[in-house]
């Protein structure tokens, strides 16, 4: 465990708290992916930026003692519900969207992903993203994990699942499944729902290149082991269309799947496209929406 | 560390180990110039001066100026009292809080009460003045001035008002980002239509035109030569609406780019434009078109209601149609931020357990009060509905209630300054001012003015002349017996607010006995300079 952690160096994710069932479902989904990466949850609540100039609260108001103390019971509560093995802290921010703020604290804190719930608002149910989510998506440098509705699971994942296609930012999908699973020992399962993929050895080879290419040549041998090992699988499930191949896909409890951003993403960041977002509506589980050319930790941070 | 909100809860393993630390909440920082944006704004004349300058034309003819200038020295007295409390106890629910920590419970939940009822009534008054203008400015633009009538149809009336009621709720609950550009654009809209408003109106008279011109004379500035007594003080009540939202600028501290400086010099700012531009438009107004209670004139009650609804054509010619979009704008603009003020106090009754415990909700999203917000919405449109049926006149007798009920809050607000300062009255020669010769006097007299007006006002022929119980209406409309409206309005509702408290104090007793608000007061110690 300890090597792992030298390779990847330790991570920390930023979780966009809401007290209320959309909140609760982050929290459980970051809970989830801290434990067994031994990550750092930092529980964010985003407030309005106080303004002099009218239109949201004023100054007075985020200073007022009363909105201040009930923050603060909003954190505790929060940090309550995370286990003892997870760490955690809280922290309440000023922002101008609730987007913005998670962004800002992401970077601030060098997060390595936003976990927000994704649950909508049931008037635009199924039609739309709100507006937080739709904002963090469109501009997140670092993965987006979204929490679907009814969330619970705080158990570390038994599996990941890679959703992969041919396009540009395969390879950032699947490095960052590669480095996940092998961060957390677990079975990792690459899955295209394209039809007239290629199969077997060839496409194995062809993963191990693209977590090269993502990871550089050490994620690569890790990628072969992985790929090798019990439980993880190369699959492709195929359908009359997106939504029937998704249909056909079974999916364990408390697995997290991973999803490339478009093509259409300036470089680096999240951008949800229309294959994407199909793909977050069907999904029964957890989704996480990688950016493009995300960079690799084991890249970036200076190897052991 | 006065700009930044410590809140940051850490826990690494252990349950116990927090710190708290700042993060981001610091505050844009305003200038001189900002701070009086910011003033003039949440003051709001063009709005304030349609609303209120035919209400005190009503009462006092010629000699407004003079009404005027007295009206704004108790406001001003008393708003050094409200500075000082801001800074020591920066609660919520302001006046509220402030009156219960100096004089206990039962006074301060009626201080509460004064002030949410104040600012829902304005809420209604804003709604309204806001759909006139829609109507006004819609005749303008399609040339048709049948569609300025279509705000008396009631049905119409009540549902537009209605809707803008809820658009400036949900705003004012999920938050808007303002900028500074906006609100300077505001500001500089209202003062330019107000500008050419005065400036055409002078340059007419001056040109021997005008409706029914009057030489301005130094009378206008004259309180003595009111009427009577009754007249005058009915009159500075008046005043006391519009000049009401000076509190924005005083109690500006923490945004303030030197704290020391800032808010003094932008407070006597606001106040000279704001004197400026009211004095400028009263004296326009009655030059143009006199207090004649005919026609244009500016004593005919059919223009009281809204003045510039009806002068600004005559006036202004093809431009009046800026007028209409600055009063628009700066009722919809003033609608939407006022709502936050009761929904603050709402929300810190809650809290205290004044009001059921409900009320205290807030938004886990946006972080703002929810039910308070609803509330202050619903009670408003209700409000405003039944002053609407009740009443011909009803933004009229809104105005004249509003400024009593403003009298009653900020004329406790100011002695309970006063009293929750008392050990610490004569530190130096400011706190010998600030905490007690200018809250003391500028309080009494609000409240003095208060109780004058509250008994004039059960007179049927108070206000608008509107009142109920009437049996009789004399040939000009006016009720012959009855109680004034006005004082139904006021002062029923204050009494309401008692019968409120009692049925609280029955079943949820901990604040009336001090447990969860104490009385206290300012010591010595903390004081110093």
């Amino acid at each position: 465990m300890d090597q792992v952690e030298n390779l990847y160096g330790r991570q920390r994710f930023v979780v966009g708290y809401v007290a209320d069932a959309r909140g609760a479902e982050a929290l459980a989904l970051g809970i989830s992916l801290a434990r067994g990466a031994q990550a750092e949850l930092v529980v964010t609540l985003v407030v309005p930026e106080p303004s002099p100039y009218g239109g949201g609260p004023s100054p007075r108001h985020v200073h007022d003692p009363i909105v201040r103390e009930r923050l603060e019971q909003w954190q505790r509560e929060a940090l309550d519900r995370v286990p003892e093995d997870v760490s955690a802290r809280s922290e309440v921010r000023a922002a101008e969207s609730e987007a913005r703020g998670l962004l800002e604290a992401a970077e601030e804190h060098d997060a390595s992903a936003i976990v927000v719930g994704a649950r909508s608002n049931p008037l635009l149910q199924r039609f739309a993203l709100g507006t937080t989510l739709s904002a963090l998506l469109h501009s997140s440098p670092v993965p987006v994990a979204l929490a679907p509705a009814g969330f619970d699971s705080t158990d570390a994942p038994p599996r990941l699942t890679a959703v992969y296609g041919t396009r540009p930012g395969a390879s950032a999908v699947i490095g960052t499944a590669v480095e996940a699973a092998d961060r957390r020992a677990v079975p990792l399962r690459l899955l295209t729902l394209l039809p007239g993929q290629p199969e077997g050895g060839e496409v194995r080879d062809e993963l191990v290149r693209q977590a090269e290419r993502f990871g550089g040549l050490a994620l690569g041998e890790r990628a072969e082991e992985l790929l090798t090992a019990d439980g993880s699988e190369v699959a492709a499930v195929t359908g009359a269309d997106l939504d029937d191949a998704i249909g056909r896909t079974t999916w364990l409890d408390g697995e997290v799947a991973l999803v490339g951003s478009s093509r259409l993403a300036p470089r680096g960041r999240v951008f949800i496209g229309g294959t994407a977002q199909r793909l977050l509506r069907r999904i029964p589980a957890a989704v996480v929406v990688v950016p493009r050319d995300y960079q690799a930790a084991s890249q970036t941070s200076p190897a052991a | 560390m006065t700009s930044q909100t410590d809140q940051r809860v850490t826990r690494t393993g252990r349950r116990d180990d927090r710190g708290f630390h700042a993060k981001g909440l610091s505050v844009a920082k305003v200038g001189v110039l900002g701070s009086v944006i910011v003033g003039v704004s949440s003051i709001a004349p063009a709005y304030t001066l349609t609303s209120g300058l035919g209400p005190v034309v009503a009462e006092v003819g010629v000699q407004v100026p003079a009404v005027l200038l007295i009206g704004f020295v108790p406001m001003l007295f008393v708003l050094f009292g409200y500075r000082e409390l801001n800074s020591e106890m920066p609660d919520s629910g302001t006046s509220f809080t402030w009156a219960t920590r100096a004089f206990g419970p039962w006074i301060g939940w009626m201080a509460g009460w004064g002030l949410v009822a104040s600012t829902i009534l304005v809420l209604s008054n804003l709604a309204a003045v806001a759909v006139d203008f829609t109507f006004i400015l819609l005749a303008q633009v399609l040339g048709d001035p049948a569609i300025a009538d279509l705000t008396g149809i009631l049905w119409l009336n009540l549902l537009v008002t209605g809707v803008f009621t809820a658009v400036a709720a949900w705003i004012s609950y999920r938050g808007v980002e303002a900028t500074q550009k906006v609100q300077v654009g505001l500001v500089a809209f209202q003062l330019l239509a107000l500008g050419w408003y005065v400036v055409a109106a002078l340059v007419t008279v001056a040109q021997g035109g005008g409706y029914d011109p009057q030489p301005v004379t130094l009378a206008w500035f004259d309180p003595l030569a009111a009427s009577s007594v009754t007249a005058l003080s009915a009159g500075v009540s008046l005043a006391i609406f519009l000049f009401w939202g000076w509190d924005v600028v005083v109690t500006m501290n923490e945004e303030a780019k030197d704290p020391k400086r800032t808010p003094g010099r932008a407070a006597i700012l606001t106040i000279f434009v704001i004197m400026a531009v009211y004095l400028a438009v009263t004296i326009a107004t009655l030059a143009y078109a006199g207090v004649g209670e005919t026609g244009l004139g500016a004593g005919n009650p059919d223009n009281q209601e809204s003045i510039f609804a009806v002068l600004s054509a005559p006036i202004m010619g093809p431009f009046a149609i800026l007028m209409s979009i600055a009063i628009l704008l700066s009722s919809a603009a003033s609608l939407q931020s006022t709502m936050i003020s009761p929904s603050r106090t709402i929300l810190a009754m809650g809290y205290y357990r004044a009001i059921p415990d409900v009320f205290s909700r807030i938004s886990p999203r946006f972080k703002s009060p929810s039910v308070a917000t609803l509330a202050a919405a619903v009670t408003a449109t209700v409000l405003y509905a039944g002053m609407r049926l009740l009443s011909e006149n009803a933004l009229w007798d809104t105005i004249s209630a509003l400024g009593l009920m403003v009298c009653f809050y900020y004329g406790l607000t100011g002695v309970a300054a006063v009293w929750y300062f008392r050990r610490t009255w004569f530190v130096n020669v400011r706190t010998a001012l600030t905490r007690f010769l200018l809250p003391l006097v500028g309080g009494v007299a609000l409240l003095a003015l208060f109780a004058k007006t509250a008994i004039d006002s059960i007179d049927p022929a108070f206000g608008s002349g509107s009142a109920i119980f009437t049996t009789r209406v004399g040939a000009d409309g006016m009720a012959e017996d009855g109680i004034g409206l006005v004082f139904v309005a006021s002062v029923g509702i204050l009494a309401l607010g008692v019968v409120l408290m009692v049925v609280q104090a029955v079943k949820s007793p901990a604040f009336f006995r001090g447990e969860t608000l104490s009385t206290a007061a300012a010591e010595r110690e903390t004081t110093t300079e």
